[in-house]
């Protein structure tokens, strides 16, 4: 017990080094994509067009309701009966973190628009810019800033729950713990312990460039 | 020698609600005047003046600005919003956006001024207002008078034949009012037609070529200040004139 | 895809929501025990018990719950500790949604401006009773709305227990779902049992939120 070299050889280490490799690569897949959806959604559901505001209102709080865990399973073994197309693991985690994380973006960034002073949008408008120039230029960015906060809280939380996608068998950081202390000596502790300090690592340096940018922008 | 009309409403109502908010409104501004309006909180003077670059439609009636008519939707708007700049009581810079950015960002954007242009027409409008070291300061690094003044040079930055002044000193510490309206004044004597909604009775004595005084959603009195100031003509402007003259 | 299987199999599903309910009042109960101790911990005049709080909080709010519920289902075993699945289930869910709680009630007091425990001491009443009766009553307002959250979260999070083998909702629909190769009929039971606990759950979430928005 007390000779760690089992876990500490370069073979085992290089193997759990490829997990957060996955780990990251999915959180960065998910958090590039559902910042861009969920955008999309938030204008969607502040859309004064009717249908397009009840459709994203319902995918939305319907996605909030429901656990990312069922999302995950329901990706991988009853989208590709819906779509008749065969989703690898890593495919059906991305498409399930993506689109929950989205709903979730999507309630942020609706609260940040929200949250702009309707003086500002004003000020702009009487200065002659379009709808859309007012949103790309003034509305947006002061919104981002806003909420960059609950922003990378929520991507916190998305790095952790691509440890969940390990139960359909993505080769991520959590699964490939499970790989390693499933082998001889069969010693579950120290692989947790290494485990739990690097997703607190990450998550905690991820929380403290969020805390950067939020002194950075006033 | 009369002048053509800057601004002109004619028959205009609105409401909010069930609330008449602006009742029979016929004003006619001449171009170069420089109008102040007054009146006690809720009377419809900065509804009055919003309504003129569009921030609220009118339900009834015809604002015509610069020979556009207001009630139409789309190319006429930003024909007007283009003319007609604004100065708002909170000034409403931009957070993100340094000093000069504030002020080339609609010239860039709207007008499609080249960029160099438009940096050097706001380092001018910079000069004028008094803060040419300021350019690459955020708002939040400026106090409340400069900001307001910085406010008023991007608004001048789009060239308007018309600028509007919503309570543009009520935000600000005592000691800050005075630079703001002494760039006003200036302003007053460049020809540009002004329409000023304000509490400050010396800028309108100072300044005016007429003052409008609204109460409860209407016009209930104008005249030159000389005269307005004197004799107002109207009980209730008397009553307001003497409340707001007692301090 | 053959729906059938879905009214085949209700009486498992509803098995499988009583069984989530389960785990989650038990968690929660546990949450909330934890959660108050870590707050006050979190608050205390101490640094060393704030930063004992601290540590707590942090510690267990950046490392994924899966990666803890495992910790006890699969490690505990190597030094003797056996317990039952269910049991790491309400286990780590309690004591993950504890940080959150803490977090909860250490942020409602602190939204309380101190002015309010300045104006009751400077009205005559003493620390106690300026606490009681003008801090304590804001800070719970404040608290209600994310403890709700907390709340919300930790149902979801249950779903967590059908991967040590729990037949849960999630536990049952895939399950079954393996069974019988309807995956899509028994995902879609399972999203409606769910949303038949988190859709009253977040309701009242914002009926207290408004209420508590003064």
């Amino acid at each position: 017990m007390t000779d760690l070299g089992w876990l500490f050889n370069r073979g085992t280490l290089t193997f759990l080094a490829g997990g957060l490799g996955v780990t990251l690569e999915l959180a960065a897949i998910a958090i590039a994509v559902s910042f861009v959806a969920g955008i999309v959604l938030a204008l969607g559901r502040l859309s004064r067009f009717r249908p397009l505001s009840v459709a994203a209102t319902i995918y939305i709080e319907g996605m909030r309701a429901l656990p990312v865990l069922l999302v995950i399973f329901f990706s991988y073994f009853a989208l590709p009966r819906i779509i008749g197309v065969k989703l690898d693991p890593f495919a059906a985690g991305a498409i399930a973190m993506s689109a929950f994380t989205a709903a979730l973006v999507a309630e942020i960034v609706r609260a940040g628009i929200l949250a702009v002073p309707k003086g500002l949008v004003e000020a702009a408008q009487s200065q002659g810019l379009s709808a859309a120039q007012i949103l790309r230029i003034v509305t947006l960015p002061i919104a981002v800033r806003q909420m960059m906060p609950a922003l990378v809280a929520q991507f916190v939380t998305l790095l952790k729950d691509t440890s969940l996608t390990a139960v359909i068998g993505i080769l991520e950081l959590t699964r490939r713990g499970q790989i390693v202390f499933a082998q001889p000596p069969f010693q579950p502790i120290p692989v947790f312990a290494l485990i739990a300090l690097v997703y607190f690592t990450a998550n905690f340096g991820l929380a403290q460039i969020g805390r950067r940018l939020e002194a950075r922008t006033l | 020698m009369p002048t053509p009309a800057a601004i002109e409403f004619s028959g205009v109502q609105k409401w909010f609600g069930t609330n008449h908010v602006l009742i029979d409104i016929d004003l006619t501004i001449a171009t170069g005047e420089v109008l102040v309006v007054i009146g006690p909180s809720g009377s419809g003077k900065s509804t009055l003046i919003r309504c003129i670059n569009g921030l609220e439609a009118v339900q009834q009636g015809t604002v015509v600005v610069g020979g556009k008519q207001l009630t139409a939707k789309g190319g006429e708007l930003a024909a007007i919003r283009r003319e007609v700049g604004m100065v708002f009581q909170a000034f409403h810079l931009y957070p993100h956006k340094t000093v000069l950015e504030n002020i080339t960002l609609a010239p860039i954007t709207v007008k499609r001024v080249p960029r160099e242009q438009a940096e050097r027409e706001a380092r001018a409008l910079l000069e004028r207002v008094d803060l040419p070291e300021k350019a690459d300061a955020y708002p939040a690094q400026l106090s409340g008078g400069q900001q307001q003044r910085v406010a008023i040079a991007r608004a001048l930055a789009m060239q308007p034949k018309v600028l509007l002044f919503d309570e543009p000193t009520s935000a600000l510490d005592p000691e800050m009012i005075a630079e703001v309206l002494d760039v006003m004044k200036a302003l007053a004597h460049t020809g540009i037609t002004m329409v000023v909604v304000t509490h400050e009775m010396g800028f309108a004595r100072e300044v005016g070529d007429r003052v409008v005084f609204m109460d409860d959603g209407r016009i209930v009195a104008q005249a030159p200040p000389e005269q307005f100031f004197s004799a107002p003509g109207n009980p209730r402007a008397q009553l307001f004139l003497s409340k707001i003259l007692a301090h | 895809m053959d729906w059938s299987v879905l009214g085949e199999n209700a009486g498992a599903l509803a098995q499988g929501l009583l069984i989530t309910l389960e785990v989650s009042a038990l968690a929660l109960l546990l949450a909330l025990v934890l959660g108050v101790i870590v707050a006050t911990l979190r608050v205390a005049p101490s640094p060393v018990l704030r930063r004992i709080g601290t540590a707590y909080v942090e510690f267990l709010r950046n490392i994924p719950l899966l990666v803890q519920l495992f910790f006890l289902f699969f490690a505990l075993p190597s030094i003797g500790i056996r317990l039952d699945a269910f049991v790491c289930g309400v286990l780590a869910l309690g004591v993950y949604t504890s940080a959150f709680v803490a977090e909860a009630i250490r942020s409602g007091i602190a939204a309380v401006p101190t002015g309010q425990l300045e104006a009751g001491l400077s009205s005559g009443m003493g620390y106690a009773t300026a606490m009681r009766l003008i801090v304590l009553p804001q800070a719970i307002a404040k608290t209600i709305p994310p403890l709700g959250n907390t709340t919300l979260n930790l149902i979801k999070n249950s779903s967590l227990v059908s991967t040590v083998s729990v037949l849960d909702i999630l536990g049952t629909a895939n399950l079954l779902g393996a069974r019988s190769f309807q995956y899509v009929p028994m995902f879609v039971g399972a999203a409606i049992c769910y949303l038949i606990l988190t859709l009253p759950t977040a309701f009242a979430v914002n009926l207290l939120e408004k209420r508590y928005a003064r």
